[in-house]
């Protein structure tokens, strides 16, 4: 069951084409991380979905329905580009952006005094945004993205000019509402926040989806059956004699008798590799090595860009 | 509907929370009677007072001393002339003007060291033709300067031109041109308070959109209120800002007027001081003037307070009323749907000028040729101007209080009607502009891109 499905959206500004026929859908309970270059039109499909502009061509749906403006008080959105008023208290403005989202004003109040203790902001309730942190507006901020509780949130660069402790605060939440049972967009160039936090993710270039799908199967479809093998030996190894030329050996270090190998195997013959070792070293660690979403990520825009190129 | 309540509210509160709106809405008046009264002021005080000394041997210029003119003062002197040129050149006196006897025509001769400033000369000659022309009258008409003037004045006020309007159907109506310049003044007071408005709130309005571009805050809330929502809702917020200032002005304006006229009830009565100028006449005042002439101006009087209050009630003022209303609302939503739609668009400050000059001209233009529109508001320029949307709220306003010679119903009706499809295509347009602009960063904006804008379907 999806949450949010876009179909075939395309969208253009004058003659620059922004989106061409994307699809994609998130799972319920799924975060779907939305990766892409700079101008890929990440953001232009994040705002189609927000119901913030409309495509030229194909459609939304929310829930199974047409997506409509009713539906964006079950969407928590945190953009990229994000401030609040400076002048205007916090609490009041709080307020503010949590009435907008149809809550209460007494509702409003009572969550914010909750997520303000949460987040040991209550302090500046009553103070001016322009005197609080960097940090703490982007607090603000999150808050009033999950303050009218929705089934579905996207999240638009979440961690850009959050300090580390922050991020891993963030990063906590984020994966708080997964467990509570909400469905997510994340886009962001952080790869390595990708894997830490997506279950599936879609890639865009140039207007066009290049790729997507659930991320551990991705990574075994990039997979190049590459192993890395630790092992200990007291007289100097010479590995390349040990191994038969099916093996190809990328790379070994040593630090004193400490060794660390990376080795390319045919497929399944990883149980070969360790019986020819097994009998001259000592195996301190043996594991497959999987390419990393950023490897993955700038492999396949180069391959898209020199094609078009 | 309500989040465009909420938006509202908090435009509204927050600014008038703001210490600059509170300072400004005591200092706009302030501000603005200084910017009046000084000038006049200047004028005034930036004169120096000058002492002539007088040496008057034709005994022609008794009393040079004018109440009219009190930065120079005469001082007689009854010594002589080479004495009195010596006291000029050891600076006792400053400048000595020496009268002789002429029996052919009478005059004198300024002596001085120095420049007296501007004007002194011609002032000097003035006094000196006012009092030849008092001694004269006095001394061969038995009758004062003031006196005849009183005379002349009121018996020159009942000259009256009338004015008869014949419309199509033959018929005959009339109308003092006295009423014109009543007629005037409403019209330029509700033309002129229109501009400022506009003007005031409208550059409010490009603030504020602008403010919460710059901010970034705008795509946090356009996801969940519709841009144009979000646009509306600062135009109306704005709008009571306005009228809470309107109002506060006024009412303050109300009140100070009652304390003067409590603390000084006479600045307000002009019978009285009619009354005691008539009183003190000489008696020689009424040699002139025609038996029953004491009737006639009393009548005069009454004459005079009964045209303005006729005037006041030929000028349809519930049609007045609602047409300001009107056009006040209906202006004030056409240019500032604009300003926003710029605001919205613009990503510096700088890059706001470009676009605020064309729709500020036309506003302008109207305010510019309102004179012309005065003198002849039945005429084509008068026709036009208040026809076009841009310019008719002050156009319609200045030509209204004319009646119905200068304005036809279906021109009211014209006009009115082009002004609401006006305005719906302003925030029309304005709102596809400010939908797109306020998600746009880092672009300079040119007019073509606002024309795609605006042809973007969404």
């Amino acid at each position: 069951m999806n949450i949010i499905e876009a179909h075939n959206i395309s969208k253009n500004y004058g003659n620059f084409t922004a989106l061409d026929n994307v699809s994609i859908s998130v799972k319920k309970g799924h975060i779907l991380g939305l990766l892409g270059p700079n101008g890929a039109g990440k953001t232009t499909l994040i705002r189609i979905m927000n119901h913030i502009i409309a495509p030229d061509k194909g459609e939304v749906f929310f829930s199974g329905e047409k997506l409509t403006q009713k539906h964006v008080y079950q969407i928590g959105y945190l953009p990229e580009e994000r401030g609040l008023y400076k002048k205007m208290k916090v609490g009041e403005q709080a307020i503010y952006l949590a009435r907008l989202k149809g809550i209460h004003r007494n509702e409003a109040i009572k969550r914010l005094r909750f997520w303000f203790d949460k987040f040991a902001i209550t302090p500046w309730w009553n103070r001016k945004v322009e005197e609080l942190s960097k940090g703490m507006q982007q607090k603000v901020q999150f808050i009033v993205t999950v303050i009218h509780e929705p089934a579905f949130y996207i999240f638009d660069e979440p961690f850009s000019g959050f300090d580390p402790i922050n991020v891993n605060l963030l990063k906590n939440e984020i994966l708080d509402l997964k467990k509570q049972g909400a469905s997510i967009i994340f886009s962001t160039h952080n790869m390595a926040s990708v894997e830490e936090l997506c279950d599936d993710i879609v890639l865009i270039n140039k207007a066009e989806k290049i790729l997507e799908g659930n991320i551990k199967t991705i990574k075994n479809q990039f997979k190049e059956n590459l192993f890395q093998v630790q092992f200990q030996s007291a007289n100097p190894v010479d590995l390349a004699g040990l191994l038969t030329e099916n093996f190809d050996i990328q790379s070994i270090e040593n630090n004193e008798d400490e060794y660390t190998a990376l080795i390319k195997i045919q497929a399944n013959t990883q149980n070969d590799l360790l019986n020819a070792l097994i009998p001259h070293v000592n195996i301190k660690s043996f594991q497959e090595i999987f390419p990393s979403m950023n490897d993955i990520f700038i492999s396949q825009v180069n391959k898209i860009n020199l094609k078009n190129n | 509907m309500n989040k465009i309540l909420i938006i509202i509210r908090r435009e509204y509160f927050e600014a008038v929370k703001k210490k600059s709106f509170i300072i400004m809405t005591i200092l706009g008046p302030l501000l603005m009677a200084i910017l009046v009264l000084t000038p006049a002021l200047l004028v005034k005080y930036a004169k120096d007072d000058t002492t002539i000394t007088v040496l008057d041997e034709s005994h022609l210029f008794s009393n040079l001393n004018s109440p009219n003119d009190k930065n120079i003062h005469y001082v007689y002197s009854n010594k002589s002339l080479s004495e009195l040129k010596n006291d000029l050149l050891s600076k006792e006196i400053k400048a000595l003007l020496y009268i002789p006897y002429n029996s052919v025509t009478p005059g004198g001769m300024l002596y001085t060291t120095s420049s007296l400033g501007r004007g002194v000369t011609s002032n000097v000659l003035a006094s000196m033709k006012r009092n030849l022309s008092n001694e004269i009258l006095l001394n061969e008409f038995n009758i004062s300067q003031d006196s005849l003037n009183i005379y002349i004045e009121n018996q020159t006020n009942k000259i009256m031109l009338g004015q008869t309007f014949i419309n199509k159907n033959g018929e005959e109506s009339h109308k003092e041109s006295y009423h014109k310049d009543v007629q005037l003044a409403i019209g330029f007071i509700s033309g002129i308070l229109i501009y400022i408005f506009i003007f005031m709130y409208c550059s409010m309005v490009l603030r504020n959109v602008f403010e919460e571009k710059t901010n970034r805050i705008v795509e946090i809330i356009t996801s969940s209120v519709k841009p144009i929502q979000l646009m509306i809702g600062k135009i109306v917020g704005v709008a009571f800002i306005g009228l809470t200032q309107l109002l506060i002005w006024i009412v303050s304006l109300v009140i100070l007027l009652g304390v003067v006229q409590v603390s000084f009830p006479t600045v307000f009565s002009n019978d009285n001081t009619n009354i005691a100028v008539t009183e003190n006449l000489p008696d020689d005042y009424y040699q002139y003037k025609p038996a029953n002439s004491q009737i006639a101006e009393i009548q005069d009087s009454n004459i005079m307070d009964n045209e303005f209050v006729a005037a006041l009630a030929n000028i349809n003022f519930t049609q007045l009323i609602l047409m300001f209303l009107f056009f006040f609302i209906t202006g004030y939503f056409l240019y500032a749907s604009l300003y926003a739609a710029i605001g919205g668009a613009v990503d510096n400050n700088a890059d706001t000028q470009q676009f605020m000059l064309p729709i500020t001209l036309p506003l302008l233009l109207a305010f510019i040729v309102s004179q012309y529109i005065a003198e002849n508001p039945g005429g084509s320029i008068a026709f036009w101007f208040s026809i076009i949307p841009l310019t008719s709220p002050i156009a319609m306003l200045i030509r209204l209080p004319f009646g119905i010679e200068a304005v036809q119903s279906w021109e009211i009706i014209l006009s009115c009607s082009l002004m609401l499809i006006g305005c719906m295509v302003a925030v029309w347009i304005a709102a596809k502009i400010y939908r797109t602009g306020i998600l746009m960063y880092g672009k300079k904006i040119t007019y073509k891109d606002l024309w795609k804008w605006i042809k973007y379907n969404q």
